[in-house]
């Protein structure tokens, strides 16, 4: 990873320009995984099973999501 | 989803605290929402599009979030009478229980259902972040 150091807003704006200008195939990638799991319960949680679970799980390079994948399960079924 | 333009700004001030230190994503003032709205994200976006009034975002449940390396988990837990009777579509990280930062913005493609107050749901993001 490179670190780069700006000395003025209008460097890094200027930076900032250059780098959206660039073919999305030249920048560099920011990837975020998002994983989000949803439990519910019947009542309260207490120490009960969930009733139902959606798992959901994201890949996104560059603010854009490139897979997706959601998984639910209910009463211990698929 | 994505993150929002608004975290990235944050990143800029918990760098720098400047102008001033800002509120962290911590066990004392992050949230996790939920709304009713199903629009597209956008950067731009501040707040949840539809944010659910009653219960419709909720604090930290014991010993979250976790910080390990380049992954956020965040956990809270809406209990019976919390976000009751709309679908939920959408749901974001916040850093207060009102208005505040909003850290990201998920609008699914198909509804994750319509809570009850039969019931209690549990949410749980895990946000791994890599940079190359």
């Amino acid at each position: 990873m490179t670190e780069i150091t700006f000395n003025s807003i209008e460097d890094y704006e200027a930076f900032l320009r250059e780098y959206e200008s660039l073919p999305k195939s030249e920048r560099g990638e920011i990837h975020i995984e998002e994983r989000v799991v949803l439990e519910k319960f019947d009542g309260d949680v207490n120490d009960a099973s969930p009733v139902e679970v959606i798992e959901i799980v994201n890949d996104i390079v560059n603010g854009e999501i490139i897979n997706s994948e959601r998984r639910e399960v209910k009463n211990g079924s698929n | 989803m994505g993150l929002t333009n608004a975290y990235r700004d944050f990143i800029c001030q918990v760098s720098t605290s400047s102008p001033s230190a800002p509120t962290l994503f911590n066990a004392a003032n992050a949230y996790v929402g939920v709304g009713s709205s199903s629009a597209t994200f956008s950067a731009t976006h501040t707040q949840l599009l539809g944010q659910m009034v009653t219960g419709g975002r909720r604090g930290m449940e014991q010993n979250y979030p976790t910080a390990s390396g380049n992954t956020m988990t965040f956990r809270a837990l809406f209990t019976t009478g919390d976000a009751n009777d709309q679908p939920w579509w959408e749901w974001g990280v916040f850093n207060a229980a009102t208005n505040g930062t909003m850290m990201n913005r998920k609008a699914e493609t198909s509804s994750l259902g319509t809570k009850t107050s039969a019931q209690s749901w549990q949410m749980t993001v895990t946000l791994t972040v890599t940079v190359a």
